[in-house]
């Protein structure tokens, strides 16, 4: 009998479950305000979207720069890193690493972080929402070229929001300080090799505006963490830099050129001196060192 | 009986996820889609969710300079108009509102400098009466699409 039961209650669960998916979340109103907290946002709710280190690097590897696999941080730290905090921090230098081997087409690379992005996805259990949209495609396609620049860039670009879209908010908050870091590091050092400095240090200032982003969204869900504390205070000092550093002058404008189309004019920011340049590359650097070395 | 409140509980787990997991890829359906979009690749800041009819879901995009855009907007059949607004996230001024353009669900433009921007959708559903508040819950996706803004003249 007491067997019956529990079978019995297993199957009244399952079925409650399909009915609720099915049923798209519509219920009775008395179960309302707790469906409300997860997946619908109160009115003054926001939710800070954050760009794909592959779709920075677009914009920050500007022509002329060369690809240096010095700049990207040494494999296997993944093999190191035991905490949840550190394989998501390193998880997201890894992410930034992966794009940028990527966007030079330098598939050996590619293939190494892409293999260590697979590690700590499962490690940090959100392997599998990625395994069947990337990892199986990969691992099937190993001696296909072609597919594999298909799957990396696929993955460049959908990644984030396929871990947002499973739930995976705060986590992603975490590996996103990690990308952002990363990719600020990349394009401060990338400087040096541009055919053009003075592009490339206007795209380290578009970088503010990601910045901004990804610090705020890591802020959100970290911010009173204890274990989180010294890298808290540590990226708040770069954010803190680029809003005093970079002032708008509030001059955008919309020019409406035809019916359905426009145009956001204006916006312009100060210039980084070559000192600024310097002690933001002395910010990033040593919070990324810390980041690498798992001193967080 | 542990057991049994380990497995209740991943069953719950498994229908919360179920629900958030209807709408995801949303933005990238046919109806989400802006025509004329050939040279164009989809932004990694696209969205779907679930949404409130009538209620505001904000979320903040950066916008990088020197690129065109061109956005979709959809929800689920019955549910539109959709009203979207791009908000200044500098100072809450507004750059584009679609009430202002009969509630159309796609639009183009051009950023000249970097800037981060709230995306605000409201699913206004004028026409839809609900029996409940949870008989409004939808799916509404935003889907961005961008290229760099080509090289003109000789």
């Amino acid at each position: 009998m007491k067997r019956f039961v529990n079978y019995f209650m297993v199957f009244a669960l399952l079925l409650s479950a399909m009915v609720y998916s099915c049923s798209g979340g519509k219920t009775n109103q008395s179960e309302a305000d707790t469906e409300l907290t997860e997946d619908t946002l109160a009115q003054d709710e926001m939710e800070i979207m954050l760009p794909t280190p592959s779709e920075v690097l677009s914009i920050v590897l500007t022509s002329g720069i060369k690809y240096s696999d010095g700049y990207m941080a040494p494999l296997d730290i993944e093999k190191k890193a035991v905490m949840v905090k550190h394989k998501a921090l390193v998880l997201g230098v890894y992410f930034a690493d992966f794009a940028y081997a990527n966007y030079y087409n330098q598939r050996n690379a590619s293939s190494e972080y892409f293999k260590a992005l697979q590690e700590l996805t499962r490690d940090l259990g959100v392997g599998s929402i990625l395994n069947d949209a990337y990892f199986k495609r990969f691992d099937a396609n190993l001696n296909n070229p072609d597919s594999l620049d298909a799957i990396f860039e696929d993955f460049s670009q959908n990644a984030y929001n396929t871990i947002i879209e499973s739930g995976n908010r705060e986590l992603l908050s975490m590996i996103g300080i990690g990308a952002a870091i990363e990719v600020l590091h990349i394009g401060i050092n990338s400087i040096e090799n541009a055919a053009n400095p003075d592009e490339a240090i206007a795209t380290v200032i578009d970088q503010s505006a990601v910045f901004d982003n990804y610090y705020n969204n890591f802020i959100a869900y970290n911010s009173d963490k204890p274990e989180f504390k010294n890298l808290t205070d540590d990226v708040t000092k770069i954010f803190k830099f680029f809003k005093e550093k970079l002032a708008k002058a509030n001059n955008e404008s919309v020019v409406t050129d035809s019916k359905q189309h426009f145009t956001i004019s204006g916006g312009d920011t100060a210039k980084l001196s070559k000192t600024d340049l310097a002690q933001l590359r002395s910010m990033v650097s040593d919070v990324r060192k810390k980041l690498i070395d798992l001193k967080y | 009986m542990f057991k049994q409140i380990i497995l209740s509980a991943s069953l719950v787990v498994a229908a919360f996820v179920t629900v958030n997991a209807q709408c995801t890829g949303f933005h990238t359906t046919r109806d989400c889609t802006p025509p004329e979009i050939e040279d164009f690749k989809r932004f990694g800041q696209s969205r779907s969710r679930l949404v409130e009819a009538k209620k505001t879901f904000t979320y903040q995009v950066v916008l990088f300079g020197g690129y065109d855009y061109k956005i979709g907007i959809c929800t689920e059949k019955g549910y539109y108009p959709v009203q979207f607004r791009i908000i200044n996230a500098d100072d809450n001024s507004v750059f584009y509102d679609n009430a202002n353009d009969d509630y159309v669900e796609t639009v183009g433009f051009t950023v000249e400098k970097t800037k981060n921007v709230l995306f605000e959708i409201t699913v206004l559903a004028s026409k839809k009466e609900f029996k409940d508040a949870t008989d409004s819950r939808v799916c509404a996706g935003v889907a961005i699409y961008w290229r760099k803004v080509p090289k003109t003249g000789f």
